[in-house]
């Protein structure tokens, strides 16, 4: 009985002990050093984490975001969005790495320090946004591109399939819908993930509570250390600034009639900010200027070919296209535009249902722009539910771009087409397989993924 | 310092509210006040229960009309169809609605026919139609309206044509009874602009080879615009420019040979045109040939006369595009007179009108802008001068030592900025026109106010009474007992009267919902077998209820006294949503202070979000309450400075439970009440860890949880259930799903119609947190609002604002406690040494502001459901809501054979009405779950335990073996339950017989329609672009 009272009591005290210790380590978590550290901590996981949310792709990593516009060659853009990534010594991500190392250090040398530490880690936060933001148009016009691919996308996977697929009606982007590439100054806005305006407003609130005293010596200082990363960041995309005033003037100069001087500024503006010339809008704008002045130039053949797209003569619009890019002008750019014409009279012909002329042109698009791998999914989703003899032959398109895709619903509703296309050339096992994936990747008790489900019940 | 902020924000409020009005009367930028109204003979239907108006008459032309138009006034939901197509459809439900159009392009000469369907979505105000019109022919105008030619029904009718079709035979439609309506509703731009011939002529450059030219018309406006519109038609590509500002550009055809389909602008020119000389100039690059120009434009002055410049003569033209075409001054060069062009260069019948939505030019903007900083700068400098004075002269207030609070003058500000700004906000109430609201007289009656309180506050002033000195409020856990202690209550009981009559009288004005029905099944479970449970099929096991289980309880009690159905399940929550009337009361004055409890219990009392969820027989009320009185209690656990109070503890923990119970989903406030308290003791941690009775609390709250868990996991293995559904709900990481809104539950979150002062009132919660007397509170109830809020968005994989409405409560006190820390720092700051009378004053200022406050903010009084980006949706207390399935299945009643088949959309509703088991249930896209039993591999419906019709040969097989069918179909659900295909079989093959609210009866007899009447009807469909049976 003694040996039972003690062993209960020993066990009471052990109790007592170990929640002892947990008060001690949370104790020391909410104190101020240990909140602070935490905060870094929690801001070195955002600086890793992805700082632009492609429509289809992965999310890119600030670390691969470089903090300047790269004045290189037309490619960059895609390799950043489709692949294959790299590690950008000069980038967001180790500009914010550095900042929260450097503000550790000061918080594990001085608790007071928390103030400053905190303010240069939300400066770097500021630099970061600015440049991811405002330095990459190219970008933008690229992931434009790929939302604009990942509604059509959504519309033939829909137009191909008994029942249709409501799940691709949920895209990872809620922004608002983008008609066309046109790289505009805040375009980037809508492809930020939701953690970085939170983290943004962390910042903000964490810099407010470093510093004690009444509210308005709080608002002065998060207002002081907000200006110095205004400033920081207006300095790191200060040129796209004054390069979108020069452009700004230039449109409305073309507005008023000053053709020349338009001219002249879309060239300052282009000098000042090199990634502008490979923006569609900027060669819209001189092809129109070109053709205005009556210049019998690339460029405002270019503005024709534009033109009679628009008018619904595409033969002769892909026509001018493919001249202008056998001669490489009025740029090398024109090839992406003439694959973008060529994908966007394929989706057209795909809704009057001509599916093997829509077929050849998607085909032909990507032969025009081999870097935008995901049109290639365009002729598999045609050609699979006519597919009786060899599901693998679709497998073999749409499999190499799964892995790279995390758009779920895309990716469930891609799963679910294969198993149907299992299915019909009678490989039960295999369409099993490819419908509980699809079940896996996207299921939600009132966003149910049909397809598949109706797929897993025919079994 | 601080003074001196508090004085120039109550100035600046009050002089940009002041200055924002006078611009509104005095120099209004634009009428957006375009409305056609008045008392008007209207159409109606001869069942006063029909919720649905269908309308049609024949027009017969001998030829053409060169102009005619048409304008239709309704209720709720207006569809215009002009010989078979579909021309507009306006919805807006609970108000009236307006189509005004031209009908030149769909007219043809022959036989036409016009038809309007209007749709009743108010509660008792039945659908009723004005219709207005004309068209000329031979320059002779011939009006059409309100006569005996219209014919009416009350369904979706079809016999060899659909009824909207000019083939439709109608002689069998009675004619529509005519009466009275008092309809008034908005237009986007004058009614002018959008009807009516075209009285400007056709011009063109006098030069025939001219391809590229610029014209321009010149005009002087004697006086201010009123309004002013432009409709234009050109047959080349160009630029339009009012007063040198790019208002659009038509350049899509440039550089090529197509031309440019023939269309005639329609622009808002109100903004843009001034007094004084103004100019309209178009820039035209053609390519074809060259350009023909008809324009109509009209400005109305505010004496109320028009000024009409239609194309013509005074037009002039100038070779090429200059540099300077856009400035407002003609330039340079010979502009000559434009050429006449007799008859027409495009009929009229061929061209369509658009009205163009442009946003006013950047310059025009700054204008405009400039001229608003320019007033309320104005009005705030005057307003400071004014107070100075008076403060001086009249009141002997000045700054400096000795003289504390802020000035009396100023003071007097507060109710007239929040009177001025009330009424900036009143014009977007639906009821509300903007000419009521600003009017000179207004203004006058704003300054008299001023004034009679500056000279009230002088003779006071001179009336020196012995300083008492001002009472003490504390914050404090309890009610203050004060000799006003029996007001107090009876200004609660009157708001908790109010609320429940507000609670009560619709109550049973809707039918059942669906879930309304399975509770009311499960209560009838309850007092049949002791638990809330439902028999499916007597194949398949009683299904217990294992999700809130709690809730039955009331129903069950209810149950036990009336018989009404409605009554059964609706009035628990009304109880429940009156008694959190008190709850709000008692918890605001708990926390906070008594102004708190009463401004909460005023918002939540006439909340109409919160009335229309008090008359749903859900968990929604009872949730609420429970989740309120656990917050309620965690706080007043972590609030003392030492131990935790052991009371409130085990009360948070009893409410907790209850609380789950009612809906599981609401544990996930658990993280965001641990956050709270880490938060406030996190420097008195071991308080918590080293208490005994949290772990003991924990415990308890652990076993609900495991043995609701089991039962749930139980209930849910002793049947099969194929396909997802509402019953899979578990925590899921929800940010790794596309369409993953972390803020869904904030910015969902409102009582009323509109979020602008939610908003406010969360934002004055938040300064609240960082540094106020009230911040100990504020920060609990915030930090639980947001963090369960966003929470919830990060692992709820069922999105709906429903699902946060236990948390509104939260939201509620903090704008309450905003509102009342506002009032009484102006009481606060309002004294002046020896004097009671400022301070009393001030009081009742900041009593004001709370009254205002309430009245704006609880969405009842006033509607700011047109505020635009700060509307907010679902919260419509007039509204039907609920599909009219009791009337449809009477009539299915009234007319059922012994060997007919029913088939529906949801049977375990239709089954409660029809009083027999429904045949099938019509499912070809597995959407909900099915169940089987025992015997056979057939899908049965999960609660009812019908039998599924999975596909389309399903289907056939049930037609090709019965002659008689009905379908009781809910469309808006039909079409997400059912492929395309399930569809238009059944549109081929059934007639509408009775149709009510997102109701109607489908039936299929004798009568079997043959496949090239099918092809022929679906064809006449597909061009009318309508949605039948979608």
């Amino acid at each position: 009985m003694k040996v039972g009272a003690a062993g209960a009591f020993g066990r009471v005290r052990l109790f007592v002990r170990v929640l002892d210790a947990v008060t001690w380590v949370v104790t020391r978590m909410v104190s101020r050093r240990g909140l602070g550290l935490a905060f870094l901590a929690a801001m070195a996981g955002l600086a890793v984490s992805g700082w632009v949310r492609p429509p289809i792709g992965t999310d890119i990593r600030s670390v691969r975001i470089p903090l300047f516009a790269s004045a290189g060659v037309s490619s960059a853009a895609t390799d950043f969005v489709y692949g294959p990534r790299r590690f950008v010594p000069l980038s967001a991500g180790t500009l914010m790495l550095a900042t929260v190392g450097v503000g550790a250090v000061l918080v594990i040398v001085r608790t007071a320090w928390l103030r400053v530490s905190l303010g240069l880690v939300l400066c770097a936060l500021l630099v970061g946004l600015a440049a991811v933001v405002l330095n990459h148009p190219d970008w933008v016009e690229e992931l434009n591109r790929q939302n604009q691919d990942r509604r059509a996308l959504a519309a033939v996977l829909a137009a191909t399939a008994e029942p249709p697929i409501p799940i691709t009606s949920y895209p990872r982007i809620s922004g608002t819908p983008l008609t066309g590439p046109t790289g505009e100054l805040l375009g980037m806005l809508i492809y930020l993930p939701p953690q970085l305006p939170l983290a943004a407003l962390a910042a903000f609130v964490a810099v407010a509570s470093a510093y004690s005293g009444p509210l308005r010596r709080r608002a002065a200082a998060v207002a002081m250390w907000f200006g110095i990363g205004v400033v920081a960041a207006v300095s790191v995309s200060g040129a796209r600034l004054l390069a979108e005033g020069q452009w700004f003037a230039a449109v409305r100069d073309e507005q008023a009639g000053r053709l020349e001087e338009s001219q002249r500024r879309v060239q300052a503006a282009v000098t000042r900010f090199p990634a502008l010339a490979r923006l569609k809008r900027t060669w819209s704008l001189t092809s129109s200027i070109d053709y205005r002045l009556g210049r019998r130039t690339p460029a405002a053949r270019l503005f024709l070919a534009d033109q009679w797209a628009r008018n619904g003569d595409a033969p002769r619009a892909l026509a001018d296209l493919e001249d202008l890019n056998r001669l490489g002008q009025p740029t090398p750019e024109v090839g992406r535009w003439l694959a973008d014409a060529l994908f966007q009279r394929g989706v057209s012909l795909f809704d009057e249902r001509r599916l093997d002329a829509a077929e050849g042109h998607w085909e032909r698009a990507v032969k025009a722009d081999p870097s935008q791998v995901y049109r290639r999914l365009f002729a598999a989703a045609l050609r699979a539910p006519l597919e009786c003899d060899d599901a693998n032959r679709v497998a073999q398109v749409v499999d190499p771009l799964l892995g790279g895709m995390a758009d779920r619903a895309l990716r469930a509703a891609l799963e679910a087409m294969l198993g149907d296309c299992y299915f019909q050339c009678r490989q039960f096992a295999d369409a099993r397989v490819r419908y509980e994936t699809s079940m896996q990747d996207y299921s939600l008790p009132k966003q149910i993924n049909y397809r598949a489900l109706r797929g897993l019940l025919g079994m | 310092m601080r003074r001196r902020l508090i004085h120039i924000a109550i100035i600046v409020a009050f002089g940009a509210a002041l200055g924002r009005y006078a611009l509104h009367i005095f120099a209004p930028i634009a009428v957006t006040d375009h409305v056609v109204r008045g008392q008007l003979a209207a159409l109606r239907g001869t069942d006063p229960r029909a919720k649905n108006l269908y309308l049609r008459r024949s027009l017969y032309l001998p030829q053409r009309p060169r102009s005619a138009w048409m304008q239709v006034l309704g209720i709720d939901y207006l569809e215009l169809y002009v010989n078979g197509r579909q021309v507009e459809l306006q919805e807006n439900d609970g108000y009236p609605v307006a189509i005004v159009t031209e009908l030149t392009p769909l007219l043809q000469a022959g036989h036409n026919v016009l038809a309007v369907v209007c749709r009743q979505a108010s509660l008792d105000r039945p659908p009723v139609v004005s219709v207005e019109g004309a068209y000329l022919l031979d320059g002779v105008e011939h009006a059409f309206g309100v006569d005996d030619q219209w014919r009416h029904s009350d369904r979706f009718e079809r016999t060899d044509a659909y009824w909207f079709d000019v083939a439709f035979d109608d002689h069998h439609w009675p004619m529509a009874p005519v009466g009275q309506a008092d309809l008034r509703a908005p237009l986007p731009v004058a009614r002018e602009a959008l009807v009516g011939p075209a009285t400007g002529r056709w011009i063109t450059p006098g030069d025939s080879g001219t391809r590229t030219f610029t014209v321009r018309r010149d005009f002087a406006l004697p006086e201010r615009v009123e309004h002013a519109w432009l409709r234009l038609q050109c047959t080349g590509p160009f630029r339009l420019a009012v007063n040198g500002a790019l208002l659009d550009v038509h350049e899509e055809q440039l550089g090529t040979t197509v031309p440019p389909p023939p269309s005639q602008w329609i622009y808002d020119l109100s903004a843009l045109l001034r007094k004084g000389p103004n100019a309209v100039t178009l820039a035209i690059n053609s390519t074809g040939p060259p350009a023909h120009i008809q324009a109509d434009m009209v400005a109305q002055a505010r004496s109320g006369y028009a000024f009409a410049f239609p194309s013509d003569k005074a037009w002039q033209w100038r070779s090429g595009i200059a540099a300077d075409w856009l400035a407002r001054e003609a330039g340079a060069g010979a502009w000559q007179p434009c050429l006449v062009v007799s008859g027409d260069v495009i009929p009229p019948w061929q061209s369509q009108r658009w009205l163009v939505r442009t946003s006013a030019p950047l310059p025009i903007l700054l204008r405009l802008a400039g001229r608003d900083v320019l007033a309320v700068l104005l009005a705030t400098l005057g307003t400071w001068a004014a107070t100075w004075i008076v403060d001086r002269s009249l009141l002997g207030w000045r700054t400096g030592a000795g003289r504390l609070g802020i000035s009396p003058a100023v003071l007097t500000l507060v109710p007239m900025a929040v009177l001025l700004w009330g009424a900036a906000l009143v014009v977007y109430d639906p009821h509300v026109r903007p000419h009521q609201v600003y009017r000179p007289l207004f203004l006058l009656l704003v300054g008299g106010l001023l004034a009679g309180q500056w000279i009230a506050l002088a003779v006071l002033r001179r009336r020196r009474t012995a300083g008492a000195a001002p009472s003490q409020h504390t914050l404090g856990p309890h009610l203050s007992p004060t000799p006003k202690q029996g007001l107090t209550w009876a200004v609660v009981l009157l708001l908790a009267t109010a609320g429940a009559y507000l609670r009560i009288r619709d109550i049973t004005a809707r039918p059942l919902s669906p879930d309304e029905v399975s509770m009311h099944r499960a209560t009838l479970g309850f007092l049949e077998r002791g638990f809330p449970s439902i028999e499916i099929h007597p194949d398949i096991p009683v299904v217990y209820a294992a999700t809130s289980e709690l809730v039955y309880c009331g129903s069950a009690l209810v149950g036990l006294f009336v018989e009404d159905e409605r009554l059964v399940v609706r009035t628990p929550a009304v109880i429940w949503g009156t008694l959190t009337i008190f709850l709000m009361f008692w918890c605001g004055g708990w926390l906070f202070r008594p102004s708190v409890g009463w401004i909460a219990a005023g918002l939540y009392a006439f909340s109409p979000f919160c009335v229309g969820m008090a008359n749903l027989g859900r968990y929604y009320s009872q949730l609420q309450a429970l989740a309120l009185l656990t917050v309620c209690f965690f706080c007043r656990t972590i609030t003392p400075p030492d131990r935790l109070d052991r009371r409130a503890l085990w009360l948070t923990v009893v409410c907790f439970c209850a609380m789950f119970l009612s809906w599981e989903g609401s544990a996930l406030i658990a993280p965001a009440l641990m956050m709270a308290a880490v938060i406030h003791r996190r420097h008195r941690l071991h308080t918590i860890l080293r208490e005994p009775a949290v772990w003991q609390g924990l415990l308890v709250v652990a076993a609900v949880v495991l043995v609701q868990g089991a039962h749930r996991s139980l209930v849910q293995v002793a049947r099969p259930l194929f396909g997802s559904g509402a019953s899979d709900v578990e925590m899921t990481p929800m940010w790794r799903y596309p369409g993953f809104d972390l803020w869904y539950y904030l910015r969902s979150a409102t009582w009323n119609r509109d979020m602008l002062l939610p908003w406010l009132g969360l934002g004055g919660g938040v300064a609240l947190a960082i540094r106020h007397a009230y911040r100990s509170p504020a920060r609990a109830l915030l930090v639980i609002f947001v963090a369960a809020s966003v929470f919830q968005a990060m692992v709820l994989p069922v999105t709906g604002k429903r699902y946060s409405y236990h948390l509104l409560p939260m939201w509620m006190l903090l704008a309450s406690a905003t509102v009342s820390a506002v009032g009484r720092g102006l009481s606060r700051a309002a004294p002046l040494a020896g004097r009671n009378s400022p301070r009393t004053y001030a009081r009742m200022v900041g009593r004001s502001i709370a009254a205002a406050y309430v009245v704006l903010g609880c969405g009842w009084f006033v509607d700011l459901s047109e505020l635009g980006f700060w509307r907010a949706s679902g919260t419509e207390l007039e509204a039907l809501k609920q599909p009219g399935q009791q009337p449809s299945t009477r009539y299915v009643v009234e007319h059922l054979e012994p060997d007919d088949v029913v088939i529906a959309n949801g049977p375990h509703v239709i089954d409660h009405y029809l009083g027999r088991p429904s045949d099938y249930w019509l499912q070809t896209e597995m959407r909900l779950q099915a169940t089987m039993d025992d015997r056979q591999p057939i899908p049965l419906h999960r609660l009812q335990g019908t039998v599924m019709l999975r596909d389309l040969d399903h289907v056939k097989d049930v037609f090709s073996r019965h002659q008689r069918i009905w379908f009781v179909a809910e469309p808006a659900f039909n079409a997400r339950t059912n492929t395309e295909a399930t569809n238009r079989f059944l549109r081929g093959n059934m007639d509408v017989v009775y149709e009510d609210y997102s109701s109607l009866v489908m039936f299929r007899g004798d009568r079997h329609r043959p496949a090239s009447l099918q092809r022929k009807n679906e064809a006449s469909l597909a061009g009318s672009g309508t949605s039948f049976l979608p």
